[in-house]
Formats: C-alpha cells, structure tokens, sequence
C-alpha cells in the first residue's frame, strides 16, 4: 500500500513539477526590455494595425528608417520617450497616444504634439450656474434642461454607458422638453464613446433613414488590408423624435465618437451645426502594451461621411462658425450659446 | 462598452471609465464579496472534512462510496495561471483564480457519464509583479497643470461546462488498472474586462478524453484524467480588435464574423488531472483534484496560457 501511494504521490509532484518552470512554453522567446525592441514592436504595432496610412500619405517605411538611429542611440527612458513621440507625431492623429509609467514623462498625444492642451474655449458649469433655469443630470456625462421655457439643453460629455442607458435618458429627455421650440445640443467637451449610441441619439431627431457614414477596419498587415465596409444609417429611433429645431454645438475637442454623433445629426433636417470645427480623429483605437509596460494607442479603422470623405485630421466644419474667447469662458460667459439660442 | 473591451473610441474615456468602475469596485484587485464568500466556503470545507476525518477514524471500513451509481459533486479550488496574449502585449501576466465547481456523474456498467460546471474568478497582473500604471498630463483653463494616475487592476472571469461519457475498455483493463476513452463536448468562456482585455477567448469543441483508474493498496483509485480538443470553434477579438458594428451590442459585436472553425492544427487545449478520493463514506467521500492545462491559439495573434488548480470536493 505504500509503495502504491508513495507512486501517486510522485506523479502528481512529477505533473506539479512540469509545469511549474515552463516560462518558454507560454510567450516563446522572450525578447529584451531593451529600447530598440520596443521601437521595433511600436512600429511594427502601427505598420500592421493602423488604419490611416492611404488616407494620410504616410510611408511608414522611411519614418522607420529615419527613426532607427535614434532609436538605437537612445541610451534612457527620456531618450526612447523622444524618438517615439517623434515617431508617431508623424501620424498628426489625436486618437494616437504613448503613455508612459513614468509621471517625468507622463503621455504624448500625436495630434496635439505633446499633452493634452487646456481646453479654453468652453466650460460646463457656466452654463450650469448662468445660462440654465432647469437642469436634470442622468449622470455627469448626461443631463437636460431649459434655458428658456421655449429653449431645450441637452449636454452630452461621452457615451461609455450601455445603449439601454441612452434609451431611457434620451427618453427622460425628450419627453421633459416636448414642449420646447428648440433644443441645443451641446457635445462640445464630448470625448467619444460608443458609435451605436451616435447612431441612436441622432435617430432620436430623424424623420427619414440617411447614411453617414461609412467604416472599414484593418484586417491584415498590407496597409490596404481592411475588412469589408460597414454602412451606419441614421433613421427615426424610439417612440417619438424630436423633429422641430434643433442647434448641435462642437468644440475641436469634440472628438471620436462625438464626431461620429455630429456625423449623424448633421444628416437630419432639422439640425444645424453650430460652432468650431471638431478634432477630426473617427476611428475605434485600441490599445497595446509595449515591453516597458508603456501603452499606445492605435486607430484602427478608415470612417469616411455620407459624401465618401475622409475628415480624420480635418474635422467637420459647422455650418455656422463660432468660438468663445478664453477671456469670455472666464468671465462666465458663452456666446457661441447665446447666438444659438438668438439663432430662428 | 463598459462590458466588451477594445471597443471605446477614445483613450481619454478608457482611463476616466476605469477611473469610475475603479470607484464603482469592478476592477477591485480582490473582488470583496467573492472572496468573502469564497473564503467561508474553503474554511466550511476545511472544518467538514476534519470532522469527516475523525469520523472515519472510528468507521474506516465505509468504502462503498466509489460503487454509487449517481455521483454529485460541489468542489471549490485555487488556479494559478500564466499567459500571454499579443493582440493586447508582449509581456507575461498571471493569473490567480477562484472556483466553483459542481458536478455530476451516472456510472453505468460500461461507462460513466459526467457534466462539470467550473465557474472563476480572479485577477490579472504582470508577471512581473510590476503595477499597469500610466500617468496622464493635464492642464486646466487656469493653467494649473497636474499629472493624473491611473492604475489598471485587471479582473477575470468565465466558466466552463462539459458534458461527457467515457467507456470503460476491458481489454486494457489489468488487475489494479480501469482504462476508460470517450469524448466530451465543451463550452468555455475567458473575459478579461477593463482597458487590456488580455486572455478573453470563448470556445465550444468537442474532446477527445481518457481515464484511468489505478487502484491503490488500499482499495481506493488515483483517477487519471487527459482531455484534448478535436474540433473547435474559436472566438477571439478581430485581427482589429476593435469589433463594432451598427446596431448591434459590444456582446454581439464580439461573436460577429469571428468564430473560427479551428482543428488540433491551430487551437490546442491539453488537460490532465489527478483525482483521489479520500475519507469515504457510505454515502459522501471527499476528494483531492489537481488539474494542469496548457492552451494555445494561433488567431489572429497567439494566445498562450498554461496552468494548474488544485480543488477540494465534496461528493455525496
């Protein structure tokens, strides 16, 4: 009986044994932490996933190549921090991002050619504190309210809730202002989201099925690699629209998904666009850890206008141009709302 | 969004998104009310099986247990896994996980048939032991300007339910070996949710199995277990990694144009186990289950992942 359990035992510590030190067996050659395998794996990261390199003219082989020996010279953090970000400046695209467990370094955004600069064109709460008579918050990226009884708000910051979350604020919201001649639409710090959740709020304003817009992803690593094209019409969404006026108000930093919205509401009729021209970055991004455990982001996708145009880097023009000064934000004051709301 | 990751348009939302379900407790490095109750079931176990043991002292000759045609089974384990997973990064990650498995078996005369269900949860870090920290810079309309931390505490969660039989071979059968051979059919999901959705996989296939009994000294079996898949179909995020598609949810989008029928050639999946019954009663017996697994998967970058789990059960 011993002998026999004294068998088992060896064979289970023997099975233990085996997959206890099998390192190899699960990422293969390990590649060094050093700086020019995690220049290669960037470059190699984009050169395979990105999206825009047809619609922007980039040949990515000679950045490679004008890249490499600085790469291979750096000798620090700082130093690798530099050749990347001048890597992907080239790119000029704000959903491209280096960021960085380093807080000396801290992140580079490719579109704004370093951090993220202030945003001095437009703050919520003067709205909220000199403009609004009623407001009603879903949470802190969705509210509505009156700025006159006859005068609609709705403010949208992002969409990263679930669908179901728009479907019954947009529902809260719209039945709260039926009895508004117009809304305002503000999405003017709206940082981005989901694209179905575009799709619907503009559906909610829709009185006929429109295309706006188009996307296709990367599928392979020929930089024309991309899967079929995907159709995003806006059509009448809910129990009831919304079909009297309605003023959309975009910031440049009204990016990503906030521009797919703007996309989609501008198809509408009823809609005028009001204020600066947005960021222009449309696509999906995703993220990658390199070996440093710094993290890109990639835009993957090609999303073009109902009209077959791509607008990544360019933005969507306002039908009517409108920018608040700085001094004004500070003061307390927004005009580009005051014309919106002066606006027939 | 916040269920299927990779699909978030812009990085800025990801961090302030992870920043709130942080607040929210999704991304809790030890998630609260699982290992609570996690903890309570294992010290429940424990307590059973040291009174089980005091039992049996005074009652040893109880070994009928292994002749009962229907078989459950309640088991609670601890895995520790490491993988890695190129679509997110090229860095290894670890993995410990929590599980509850129930179980059940019918022995016939020449065969047995069982359904497992194995539920987890746990967390994702480096391998390393390194934090995923990115910091952010800020700067207001004031101009105060501010470096903002966010740490990615990653958590992961799935399950796995297989229905099996296996037939006893008596040809092979020796005077303290049983040798059984089946098949099972299996459905399992892996979900990694948060910014890096490192190891999210999903796959149904049909298993080729073996058992072996080698019966001890004393009368009771040390069961052998090998598992391997030989047909699946596999479902990965998108060569893009970004699936989106109008009118239809981040779930939907997932298993939209990615299920791969995939061979033994491209979607490995071997498991051993080593299963012994101790303290047995008439009509309950415990046991002591270790099972090792190495995963591999080609689509569209490879995911690797090996590991082992060890469980206490409770059979009655």
């Amino acid at each position: 009986m011993k002998n026999s359990l004294s068998t088992g035992i060896i064979l289970l510590f023997a099975a233990l044994l085996s997959l206890s030190s099998c390192e190899k067996m699960v990422v293969g050659d390990i590649r060094d932490n050093s700086n020019i395998n995690n220049f290669h794996l960037m470059w190699d990261k984009f050169d395979t996933h990105y999206g825009l390199f047809l619609v922007k003219n980039i040949d990515w082989d000679s950045v490679y190549a004008a890249h490499l020996p600085m790469a291979q010279a750096a000798k620090s953090d700082q130093e690798l921090f530099s050749v990347l970000s001048s890597m992907i400046r080239v790119l000029d695209d704000e959903h491209v991002n280096l960021y960085t467990n380093d807080p000396q370094l801290a992140d580079y955004n490719s579109g704004h050619n370093g951090p993220l600069p202030a945003r001095e064109d437009f703050l919520f709460s003067n709205i909220r504190e000199n403009y609004l008579i009623e407001y009603k918050e879903e949470n802190e990226t969705f509210g509505y309210g009156k700025l006159t009884s006859d005068i609609g708000y709705i403010h949208v910051s992002a969409q990263t809730q679930s669908l179901d979350f728009y479907k019954k604020a947009m529902d809260k919201a719209l039945n709260y202002l039926a009895s508004t001649k117009k809304i305002i639409f503000d999405i003017r710090d709206h940082n981005g989201g989901d694209d179905n959740v575009s799709k619907y709020i503009a559906g909610r304003f829709a009185s006929s099925r429109n295309l706006f817009m188009t996307s296709k992803k990367r599928n392979g690593p020929g930089h024309n690699d991309f899967e079929n094209m995907l159709y995003w019409y806006v059509q009448p969404e809910g129990e009831s629209q919304y079909t009297k006026p309605v003023i959309l108000l975009t910031t440049s930093r009204s990016i990503s998904a906030a521009e797919t919205l703007t996309f989609a509401m501008r198809e509408n009729d009823n809609v005028i666009h009001m204020g600066d021209t947005t960021a222009g970055a449309f696509s999906d991004v995703i993220p990658f850890q390199l070996y440093n455990g710094w993290i890109i982001t990639v835009g993957v996708g090609d999303y073009r206008g109902s009209d077959g145009k791509s607008y990544e880097g360019i933005g969507i023009a306002p039908h009517i141009y409108s920018k608040n000064l700085k001094a004004d934000v500070l003061a307390g004051m927004d005009k580009t709302l005051e014309e919106a709301m002066s606006q027939q | 969004m916040d269920h299927v990751p990779a699909i978030v348009k812009e990085p800025i939302v990801w961090l302030e998104e992870v920043a709130e379900q942080k607040k929210a407790g999704v991304y809790a490095k030890k998630p609260s009310l699982g290992l609570q109750g996690w903890n309570s079931l294992m010290a429940i176990l424990v307590i059973c099986l040291v009174c089980c043991f005091s039992a049996q002292a005074q009652e040893s000759n109880d070994d009928d247990y292994d002749l009962k045609k229907n078989k459950f089974r309640v088991g609670v384990g601890v895995g520790y896994f490491k993988m890695a997973d190129f679509q997110f990064s090229p860095n290894l990650f670890k993995s410990v996980r929590e599980n509850l498995q129930l179980g059940y078996s019918n022995r016939f005369k020449k065969g047995i048939f069982t359904t497992n269900l194995n539920v987890f949860l746990g967390t994702v870090n480096l391998n390393s032991g390194s934090e995923i920290r990115i910091y952010g810079r800020e700067t207001d309309i004031y101009g105060v300007e501010k470096i903002e931390t966010k740490e990615l505490e990653l958590s992961q969660l799935g399950f796995n339910l297989e229905i099996g039989y296996v037939h006893r071979l008596s040809k092979l059968a020796a005077s303290r070996t049983i040798f059984y051979l089946g098949g099972s059919v299996e459905e399992c999901l892996t979900y990694t949710p948060g910014f890096l959705s490192v190891g999210t996989i999903n796959y149904g296939s049909v298993n080729a199995k073996a058992k072996l009994d080698y019966f001890l000294g004393n009368g009771k079996p040390i069961s052998f277990g090998f598992s391997i898949p030989v047909v699946s179909v596999v479902t990965r995020f998108p060569y893009h990694n970004a699936p989106n598609y109008p009118g239809k949810s981040p779930l939907a989008g997932f298993f939209t144009d990615n299920n791969n029928l995939e061979s033994l050639n491209h979607f490995q999946n071997i498991r051993f186990s080593a299963k012994y019954n101790w303290l047995v009663r008439k009509r309950i017996a415990f046991d002591i289950t270790y099972e090792a697994s190495w995963m591999h998967y080609s689509r569209p970058e490879h995911l690797t992942q090996m590991g082992s789990q060890l469980s206490l059960g409770f059979n009655f």
